[in-house]
């Protein structure tokens, strides 16, 4: 069973979860509960609930296989984004709740992989009626924006997830070469995010020595605080007319979730590079478990109100990996 | 002319030891003002009112000013429009206000001439200014009039380096951006300077014929010019695109921004809290702002009056006891409607602040009377609560309080895509839009719905249409706004009463500039 793309490592069940944080994290799963019974979830949310319990109880309590099954799936059986009662969440959202984005796809079949029940060939099929014809892997009926201004993370992400499901078989040849020359054409992106997935589907088509130049340098330029930031704040170009933002008033946060991936990537840096970023690991780590509940949310310039959420249950798990990893 | 209040700029600057400060909020920004003035009362009720420190204008200006429902109504257009002032690189969180008005609808900037001249009598001059993207002049309408200027066809440009011999860092900095356009940088910076004057003065006469076709009378002290960005740096996308930004700046009131930022304030805050005197005194109305004003009763505004018809059409009214409702020719909605409205200072402010702010076109607003209106729509974008407010306020006195908003969005601009990638990584997952640019909808749930809190919290005002929230919308540049929406049916209840609040003292038919 492989760890969850988003989690460079498996959840291991002697973890140290700060009281806090466990608490949260309750809560949080009461409320998924509850929303569940009247048929209210979201593939993520569905995700999240069994990895909260995994670093909860070591083990998966809750039939998170039937909740993905009776309501995540279409008549035909195909995974959804999100129930339909989740759907009416947003008012005149119509119909489009009804969605297969690859992450859907994803999630379907990682959770049917925990359960030991999954249906590899038809998981491939998906993936491969949605492999694009300049190699990236998404669903242009959920979104058809065009190469040039989707995000790149999503881009990186629905592509190494598409290649972890198309990799749990042998892959041809004719197939890795094409989806090698897409993710080989694409220059060293300013996310860490991106690059992280990047990482993951380069790992697991044994092409690591694609990996473009310069990462060691990106970490350096989003380091925020004790941790990292996903980007630099004095980077951030407009994609359509490549010119510079305007970002002085702008905040940058550290999150466990990205600095999680960011110390992944640190093991392809140049040695310095490595220890550099394993150092700064190691505060991040005692300050995180000195402050547990300390995971900020953006806000927008001085309004004083968040901007998204700060802790989730993705930087809640982050947190304690990265806490078990380098504090005693 | 209606009195509804007065400006109390005596008292108030004798009660404030003549210094004047306050906050705003302008792009999700906290920023001060302060200046310290000093006066003198001369003959007639005439202030002589200068900076404290000698620099900058001397203004001369009544003691107190009449507040009428076009100057509450300008002043709602200002808020919209207006400059609050550009922040101090040298004192960062402070802000020199200036006085200049952003608009391109010609009848507004006439308005907005006249009611400058009625507050800062003849202490003023204008500068207009048009500026625009210099690849306006790549293709198109703009490529034809560079070609008619030089009597049929282009010269050819010559390479940058004999163009522009010495690059300044702004050349520099631009040559080494990258845009998905055709041709080089070095290309479109040769044809910028080589064609910079003959641009200016294409549109400098444009924007004096458009002066002169909506009245406004040019003095000699008035200046008119034009300003072009280097190609595709702001706006247009592709060759002949138009990024056109109309300024109006005023010329000898160095300095009285400050007064004139507060002013504005007071105006709102007492509207907003409905108190006859504001906050600090510098305004007072006649009585509780919601008790003023002329009331109209809407079935004879309506049936009578010349600013109650829509393409020279009139509604048809039914009473089902104590209810009224309206319906126009051909509309197949039934409107309930309140019976009377009055156009309080609340009122003639939204209709200012809307006229700036609405997402109705502003040149329909003005032909619907006599054209048949095409699309229109009631929506209104800000980042304020405050601002929002008053809006649904104002819809209120008209509308059923569930008719006042059919929907809301947030929009998000570019600029803050990135923290958007996040708050979607930080639920598991991506952000995914729907539109070719991705200028549409967010159809990745989660991240509409953690955006959500973040609004209602900023706009409490909302919390009645919480369920009327529908998404995120990734567009355009800047900070996070609100964007509300009603039904198009509203629109021909509300606008006729909306252009009545601001002009019909001014123009008794709305047939513009005529009178």
């Amino acid at each position: 069973m492989k760890p969850y793309i988003f989690l460079p490592n498996k959840i291991e069940s002697d973890w140290y979860l700060a009281p806090e944080l466990a608490c949260w994290l309750k809560d949080w799963l009461a409320n998924i509960e509850e929303a569940i019974e009247h048929g209210s979830i979201s593939s993520s949310e569905c995700v999240q609930g069994l990895l909260s319990e995994l670093l909860l109880y070591g083990e998966a309590r809750y039939d998170w296989l039937s909740v993905e099954r009776e309501l995540l799936r279409d008549d035909a059986e195909y995974p959804m984004a999100y129930s339909k009662q989740y759907g009416r969440k947003l008012y005149k959202f119509d119909k489009q709740w009804r969605q297969m984005p690859v992450y859907a796809i994803y999630n379907s079949f990682w959770l049917n992989s925990y359960y030991g029940e999954v249906q590899v060939d038809k998981y491939q099929e998906l993936i491969y009626n949605l492999i694009q014809p300049n190699g990236w892997i998404y669903n242009r009926e959920v979104s058809n924006t065009q190469l040039r201004t989707r995000m790149k993370s999503e881009l990186f992400m629905s592509f190494a997830m598409g290649i972890e499901i198309l990799c749990a078989t042998t892959l041809s040849e004719s197939l890795k070469h094409h989806l090698e020359a897409s993710i080989a054409s694409r220059a060293l992106t300013e996310y860490i995010s991106a690059e992280y997935f990047r990482y993951q589907a380069l790992q697991r088509l044994e092409l690591l020595y694609q990996f473009p130049e310069g990462i060691g340098q990106l970490l350096y330029r989003c380091e925020a605080y004790e941790g990292y930031n996903d980007f630099c704040v004095s980077n951030k170009i407009d994609d359509y007319m490549g010119t510079k933002k305007r970002t002085w008033h702008d905040f940058v946060i550290p999150t466990p979730l990205i600095s999680g991936m960011a110390q992944e990537l640190g093991q392809i840096c140049k040695e310095e590079e490595r220890q550099y970023v394993e150092a700064k690991m190691k505060d991040y780590a005692e300050h995180l478990r000195a402050n547990p509940m300390k995971i900020s949310a953006f806000t927008m310039r001085d309004i004083d109100v968040p901007f998204g959420p700060g802790i989730t249950p993705l930087e809640v798990i982050a947190s304690a990996m990265i806490v078990n990893k380098y504090t005693k | 002319m209606s009195l509804l209040g007065k400006i109390r700029l005596e008292k108030f600057l004798q009660d404030k030891h003549g210094i004047v400060t306050g906050q705003v909020v302008t792009d999700g920004k906290y920023r001060s003002y302060r200046n310290e003035y000093t006066y003198t009362r001369l003959e007639d009720n005439i202030l002589q009112i200068q900076l404290a420190s000698g620099y900058g204008d001397v203004l001369l200006i009544p003691s107190e000013i009449p507040l009428t429902e076009a100057l509450v109504a300008f002043f709602g257009l200002y808020s919209g429009d207006g400059s609050k002032g550009t922040e101090d690189r040298q004192h960062i969180g402070v802000i020199k206000p200036s006085i200049s008005f952003s608009q391109k609808e010609p009848n507004l900037v006439k308005f907005a001439v006249m009611q400058f001249q009625a507050l800062f009598s003849h202490n003023i001059s204008f500068h207009f200014s048009l500026g625009e993207d210099s690849a306006f002049f790549m293709a198109g309408e703009g490529l034809a009039l560079l070609e008619t200027y030089y009597g049929g066809s282009l010269p050819a440009v010559p390479k940058l380096h004999i163009v522009k011999p010495n690059l300044n860092e702004k050349d520099k900095q631009y040559l080494k951006e990258h845009r998905p356009v055709e041709g080089t940088n070095e290309e479109h910076l040769a044809f910028y300077y080589y064609f910079k004057s003959a641009m200016e003065e294409i549109l400098t006469k444009q924007k004096i014929k458009e002066l002169t076709d909506s009245n406004v009378v040019l003095t000699t002290q008035d200046k008119v010019s034009a300003s072009l960005r280097r190609p595709f740096k702001k706006g247009a996308r592709k060759p002949g695109g138009s990024s056109r930004s109309d300024e109006i700046y005023l010329k000898g009131l160095n300095g009285m921004g400050e007064l004139f930022l507060k002013i504005l304030h007071e105006i709102e805050q007492s509207i907003s809290s409905d108190e006859q005197i504001s906050a600090f005194g510098l305004i007072e109305w006649n009585t509780k702002p919601s008790c003023l004003g002329r009331e109209l009763d809407i079935e004879d505004f309506f049936t009578c009056n010349p600013y109650g018809v829509i393409n020279q059409e009139r509604p048809e009214f039914t009473h089902h006891g104590i209810e009224l409702t309206g319906k126009w020719p051909r509309s197949g909605k039934r409107i309930k409607l309140k019976k009377k409205i009055s156009l309080d200072p609340l009122f003639c402010y939204v209709s200012g602040l809307y006229l700036a702010e609405g997402s109705t076109p502003k040149a329909c607003l003005f032909s619907m009377f006599d054209a048949r209106p095409e699309g229109l729509s009631l929506g209104f974008t800000s980042t304020e609560n405050e601002s929002i407010a008053l809006l649904l306020r104002a819809l209120h006195k008209l509308f059923e309080k569930d008719e006042c908003l059919s929907t809301w969005k947030v929009k998000v601009g570019s600029q803050y895509f990135p923290e958007l990638v996040v708050i979607g990584l930080k639920h598991g997952v991506p952000m995914l839009r729907s539109g070719e640019s991705g200028d549409g909808k967010m159809r990745t749930m989660e991240i509409s719905l953690a955006i959500k809190a973040w609004a209602l919290e900023v706009a409490p005002c909302l919390t009645y249409y919480a369920d009327k929230y529908s998404h995120v919308e990734p567009t355009g540049a800047g900070v996070a706004r609100i964007d509300i929406s009603a039904s198009s049916a509203l629109c021909r209840w509300f606008f006729p009463i909306l252009m009545y609040a601001v002009f019909g003292e001014l123009y008794s038919v709305p047939v513009w500039g005529k009178e």
